[in-house]
C-alpha cells in the first residue's frame, strides 16, 4: 500500500473497521510514517470521545460493583506479601449505600470535594451534604435526559471550556464545573447573568463548586462566572473568567 | 496521609502502576472504567462479556503499563482503542458462542468510577452529541456502523450499497470534522489529539 492508500484508510483503521490483512499492513506503515501516526492518534481521540456517549441507550450504564474486586484479585501477584484490603481504598465511598445508581452511588466523592474534607470527622454534616448532592446529581441526570434542556458552555476568554450550565424548560439550571481551580481563602466563585442589559447576580457558588443549582429567567441572555470576596458582592469587581450565551429560555 | 492520587495526571498514574502501585490502577479505573465499559457494552449489548473486556483492559494495563505512550494521545483514547479492538475481536470471533458467566453480583464492592469524572463525562457526552448531530447524515451513519456496530468499511459499503471508496472517505472526513468541532467546543488538544 502506498502512503496515499494507507491515508485513505486511516479513519476506518482507527475504528477497527479494516480487514485483518489491511490492518497489519497499515500498522506497519504507521510505525514508520509520523504523519499517518499523527492522523491515527487524532482519529482515536475522537473515537474515544464518541465512546463517552456510547452507553446512552444501552441497558446498563456501569460495570457491576464486583468488577473491581475481580480485577484487584487478578492483579494481586503471589509474590506481593500484603494485598491491601479494598476497604481502605474505598474510603471516598464510605457513606454510600451500594444500591444507588451511577451518580448517586458515588456522590460521596463529589461530597468530599464540595466540603473540602481531608478528614472523616464530619460524618453527620457529610451525610446531609451527601443527600443534597445526591439529589442534585439525580436532578441533573434527569434534566439531561429531557430533550428540551439546553447546555450552555461557559468558556474562558481564550475559548477554553471552564464550566457548563444545563438549563431546563422550567428555568431550573445546574452549574457544572469543568476544571475551575479552587479559589483562595476568603473568596468565592459568583455567577452572573445579563438580563435586560443589566448584570445581575445569580448567587455565589462557593470556593470550589462542582454542581450547584440556580434559576434562570427568560430575560437572561448570558451567564458569567468570576471570583469575588466570600459572601459575594452586588456587582462584579473582577474580570469574568468564563461565560456562555443562553440561546432560548422558554 | 498518602499523597493524593486524585490530583495526579493520567500519565503519572501510569508511571505509578509501573511501580506496582495498585491504588494508582484503582484511580485510573475510577476515571475511565465507565467509558471503557460503556463502549464495550454498547457493542456487545451484554453485561458479562463487556465486563470481561473491561477487566482484560485494566489487567493488561497493570501487566504492561509501558504499552501506554503519552506521546501517542490520552490514556482514555488508549484504553478505548484497546477496548474497542478487543470487543471487535470478541464480536467477530465469538458471535456464535454467546458466553454467559455472570459475575457474582452480591460480591462486596470496590471502587466505582468517581462522580466528578462522571459529571464531566456527561457534559462532554452532551457536547459530543451536539457535534455529532451536526455531521452530515451519511458520514454519521458510516461512523456509527463501523464504530458501534463493529462493521468493516467493506461491510458498511455493502450494507449501504455504496462504493467502498465513498465509505472510506465518509469515515475519514467525518472523524476529521468531529475533531475540528470538538476542538472548537473547548476540548483540549490532549483530549482530541493534535
Ligand atoms: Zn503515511
Amino acid at each position: 500500500m502506498t502512503h496515499d492508500e494507507v491515508r485513505s484508510l486511516l479513519g476506518a483503521y482507527a475504528l477497527d473497521a479494516v480487514d485483518p490483512r489491511e490492518q497489519e499492513e497499515i500498522a506497519r506503515h504507521v510505525e514508520l510514517c509520523p504523519s499517518c501516526l499523527e492522523q491515527v492518534i487524532q482519529h482515536r481521540e475522537v473515537a474515544a470521545l464518541l465512546a463517552l456517549d456510547a452507553d446512552l441507550d444501552a441497558p446498563l450504564r456501569e460495570p457491576s460493583d464486583a468488577l473491581w474486586a475481580s480485577i484487584a484479585t487478578s492483579i494481586a501477584a503471589p509474590d506481593v506479601a500484603v494485598v491491601l484490603p479494598l476497604q481502605r481504598h474505598a474510603r471516598r465511598r464510605q457513606f454510600v449505600k451500594p444500591t444507588y445508581s451511577v451518580l448517586g452511588a458515588v456522590a460521596a466523592a463529589l461530597l468530599l470535594v464540595v466540603v473540602g474534607l481531608g478528614t472523616y470527622n464530619h460524618h453527620l454534616s457529610s451525610q446531609v451534604h451527601n443527600l443534597q448532592t445526591n439529589s442534585l446529581s439525580y436532578q441533573l441526570e434527569s434534566a439531561l435526559a429531557q430533550p428540551t434542556h439546553q447546555t450552555v458552555l461557559m468558556r474562558s476568554p481564550k475559548g477554553v471550556q471552564k464550566a457548563s450550565a444545563v438549563i431546563t424548560k422550567t428555568g431550573t439550571a445546574y452549574f457544572v464545573d469543568h476544571g475551575l481551580a479552587a479559589t483562595g481563602h476568603n473568596k468565592t466563585y459568583q455567577l452572573w447573568a445579563i438580563s435586560n442589559g443589566q448584570v445581575i447576580s445569580l448567587g455565589v457558588l462557593g470556593s470550589h463548586p462542582t454542581l450547584v443549582s440556580f434559576k434562570v429567567e427568560s430575560t437572561m441572555s448570558t451567564l458569567m462566572v468570576n471570583v469575588e470576596p466570600l459572601g459575594g458582592v452586588a456587582s462584579p469587581t473582577t474580570p469574568v473568567l468564563a461565560q456562555g450565551a443562553i440561546v432560548n429560555v422558554a | 496521609m498518602e499523597p493524593s492520587l486524585e490530583n495526579q495526571s493520567d500519565a503519572s498514574l501510569v508511571i505509578a502502576v509501573a511501580k506496582s502501585d495498585q491504588r494508582a490502577l484503582e484511580e485510573i479505573y475510577r476515571r475511565h472504567s465507565g467509558v471503557v465499559y460503556g463502549l464495550a457494552n454498547r457493542l456487545l449489548r451484554n453485561q458479562a462479556p463487556a465486563e470481561e473486556v473491561t477487566q482484560e483492559i485494566f489487567v493488561r494495563l497493570w501487566n504492561e503499563p509501558s504499552r501506554y505512550d503519552p506521546e501517542r494521545g490520552s490514556l482514555r483514547s488508549f484504553l478505548c482503542a484497546q477496548a474497542h479492538s478487543r470487543t471487535i475481536d470478541y464480536l467477530r470471533a465469538e458471535t456464535a458462542r454467546r458466553r454467559r458467566h455472570d459475575l457474582d453480583a452480591a460480591t462486596p464492592s470496590g471502587p466505582r468510577y468517581d462522580v466528578e469524572a462522571e459529571v464531566v463525562n456527561m457534559l462532554a457526552a452532551e457536547t459530543v452529541r451536539v457535534v455529532v448531530a451536526q455531521l452530515p447524515a451519511n458520514e454519521r451513519r458510516a461512523i456509527e456502523l463501523a464504530y458501534f456496530q463493529g462493521m468493516t468499511y467493506r461491510e458498511v459499503a455493502e450494507f449501504l450499497d455504496e462504493p467502498e471508496g465513498t465509505i472510506k472517505s465518509r469515515i475519514r472526513n467525518g472523524l476529521s470534522t468531529l475533531h475540528l468541532q470538538l476542538a472548537r467546543a473547548g476540548f483540549t488538544r490532549n483530549e482530541v489529539g493534535q
